[in-house]
């Protein structure tokens, strides 16, 4: 072995040739925090790839600010063995990602390098497709409208905040309301959706913790969604300039099999992080700052990133790319200059309340600020046909909820409406990582809506709950769950059944 | 008001433009009291590099930096220099991390590396 392998090597040297000529060459002028001045270069190509020539190997850098007698470009890689003086070339690359099937299930940087001890991705390389992570989203004429619906596994996501494929949902609230929670639950539900293509998922943490990061990654694993899952990672402890590509990164993944035919679900999380991260490196690179110190193309940062998600028409393959950014607010404010920004971006929100959050009330949605502006196109008729008066039902709840508090008495009439609201409230709780399936989601709000669990103790809506889907699944599982589940449909037969189902089981529960 | 080095060089450049030699000194000595005036003496090495570059490029000629992994005979140098033309601003200076051979760069743009480092970079960094 070792003979072969001096052999090898003693070819490569003889065979090595190297004829000097003029050569481009640039030269580092100032270094500090990931950020390298360089002079020289005059012909270098916004976001081309730059190598330093640095005494232990190259290290690669993003030719960022180009400017009249330098270049302004961030560090890709140990910035700390970069110095005045080191000679920088081009390599007439822009900045890419090597994507193919085989990086599914893995944990990658954004430079697409392996962080989950599994070794190579790419055991057949000449498969894998360079990805640019700046890319031109898709054009008008490439897309359609959203049609499929994303089901989160989230019962009030699912029945009143509906997200079609395609669609970029935005999921904000408070630090510790449950945002993450809700985009994992949708992640782990794609895999008991059979009704429709099977998701390809991609999660981007940015200036996660470690800790987090590895739990959700055990999640994954443990509920078996890391099959049909990337995670493109940036903890906190990376590079600002790692930080700030992992989201483009992460859309370049997504974008590979979109343009495949294949559906996919890239969750950002969280692009206040992203702005951060990009407003370091922009003021490094001495931007000129603008409301609160952000560069002033920070929106132009998240529109075209968010852009790029999309539903192609059936002539470019029918694939589409959903997006569900995460972003954290301070103390309930949503008027902030990063959430009014991406709030304006995407085609609904759904908010996230701590109040909420504290009252006992997961996931803590707020209904009244939450909106899907696309999704309902998405919805399947069956969630349609049970969302709607669930919608009506809660908000009459919460007027007449309001109205409880000064008046002592009350007509039967009204409250009854506010014991219904409650069990509807009660049925909407969800522990997280527990996502139920669409077929499930609409049973239950089924029996909600139309009053079978009104003699039913709040305290024991959970169990009915649960029990009950058993019981369909044991009894009633072709008639009732498997009907809608293949039509998407509650159709006059398949209510019968329900309702037949529904009180047999009220008899024995 | 804080002056860029650009600034400072073109300045420079046009206070020196068809003054007599023995004026030149006088104007050197003012511009570095200028500099110290304005605290500005860390830029003194960006200025004089641009400089550089203004003055070559008036005359129509080169900034050439010649580096050498070690001290050669004076004979060999000035066989080098020889090569370049009145116009050019020829610096030469003693790198040893190019462990052997020579390097030259122009304009601080472009160069013609024929040192030993630079091979063997080039045989351990090849893809």
């Amino acid at each position: 072995m070792a003979y072969d392998i001096i052999e090898k090597l003693k070819k490569e040297i003889e065979g090595f040739k190297d004829e000097a000529g003029f050569e481009n060459v640039g030269i580092v002028t100032e270094t500090s925090d990931g950020i390298a001045r360089v002079s020289g270069l005059a012909g270098a190509l916004s976001q081309e790839i730059l190598n330093i020539e640095t005494e232990t190997g190259d290290i690669p850098t993003l030719a960022s600010n180009l400017e009249e007698s330098s270049i302004g470009t961030i560090i890709l890689g140990d910035f700390e063995k970069v110095k005045i003086g080191h000679r920088v070339r081009q390599t007439g690359k822009v900045l890419s990602i090597k994507v193919s099937p085989e990086i599914i299930g893995r944990v990658v940087d954004p430079l697409g390098r392996p962080l989950d001890n599994k070794g190579v991705i790419f055991k057949n390389p000449e498969k894998a497709e360079e990805y640019r992570l700046e890319k031109i989203a898709p054009s008008v004429i490439n897309r359609e409208s959203v049609k499929i619906p994303v089901h989160t596994g989230v019962k009030a996501v699912d029945a009143m905040i509906p997200i079609g494929r395609g669609q970029r949902e935005l999921i904000i609230g408070d630090r510790g309301t449950g945002k993450t929670a809700i985009a994992l639950d949708a992640i782990l539900n794609q895999k008991q959706d059979p009704g429709r293509p099977q998701m390809i998922c991609v999660y981007v943490a940015v200036g996660q913790k470690n800790s987090k990061i590895a739990k959700i990654i055990k999640t994954m694993e443990d509920a078996g969604a890391l099959k049909y899952t990337v995670v493109v990672s940036a903890p906190a402890s990376a590079p600002a300039a790692l930080q700030y590509l992992a989201p483009f990164a992460g859309c370049a993944v997504g974008e590979y099999f979109m343009e495949k035919g294949q559906d996919v679900l890239v969750v950002y999380d969280d692009l206040t992080k992203h702005a951060q991260s990009y407003r370091e490196l922009s003021l490094l690179l001495r931007r000129p700052p603008g409301r609160e110190a952000y560069p002033g193309d920070i929106f132009y940062l998240h529109s075209r990133l968010l852009e790029r998600s999309a539903k192609l028409s059936k002539e470019q393959g029918g694939g589409s790319l959903t997006a569900l950014p995460i972003i954290e607010t301070q103390l309930g404010d949503v008027s902030a200059y990063i959430p009014t920004n991406v709030i304006s971006i995407t085609d609904g929100q759904i908010y996230l309340e701590s109040s909420l959050f504290y009252q006992g009330l997961r996931p803590a949605v707020n209904v009244g600020l939450s909106v899907s502006r696309v999704g309902s196109s998405a919805q399947t008729k069956a969630m349609k046909k049970v969302a709607g008066r669930l919608r009506l039902e809660l908000a009459q709840f919460r007027e007449l909820q309001a109205f409880v508090q000064f008046a002592s008495d009350l007509d039967p009439n009204t409250k009854k409406k506010i014991d219904r609201g409650e069990v509807l409230t009660e049925i909407l709780k969800q522990s997280d990582r527990e996502p139920i399936s669409f077929e499930k989601q609409v049973v239950i709000l089924y029996a909600g809506i139309n009053g079978f669990l009104d003699d039913i103790p709040k305290t024991r809506v959970k169990e009915f709950e649960q029990k009950f889907t058993d019981y369909l699944e044991k009894m009633h599982r072709e008639k009732v769950l498997a009907a809608i589940e293949k039509t998407n449909e509650l159709n006059e037969e398949t209510e019968k059944n329900l309702k037949v189902a529904l009180e047999e089981f009220k008899k024995i529960f | 008001m804080k002056y860029s080095p650009k600034n400072y060089a073109l300045a420079l450049n046009q206070a020196l433009e068809g003054k007599p030699e023995t004026k030149k000194g006088a104007i050197l000595k003012n511009f570095l009291v200028v500099l110290k005036k304005n605290g500005d003496q860390r830029l003194a090495h960006k200025i004089l590099e641009i400089f550089k570059g203004l003055v070559v490029r008036q005359k129509g000629g080169h900034h050439v930096l010649l580096e050498l992994a070690r001290e050669t005979p004076d004979t060999s140098t000035q066989s080098i220099l020889k090569k370049f033309g009145e116009k050019d601003w020829v610096e030469t200076s003693i790198n040893p991390s190019l462990v052997a051979g020579i390097r030259v760069t122009l304009d601080g743009e472009q160069e013609l590396d024929n040192s030993l480092a630079k091979k063997l970079h080039k045989l351990f960094n090849r893809n």
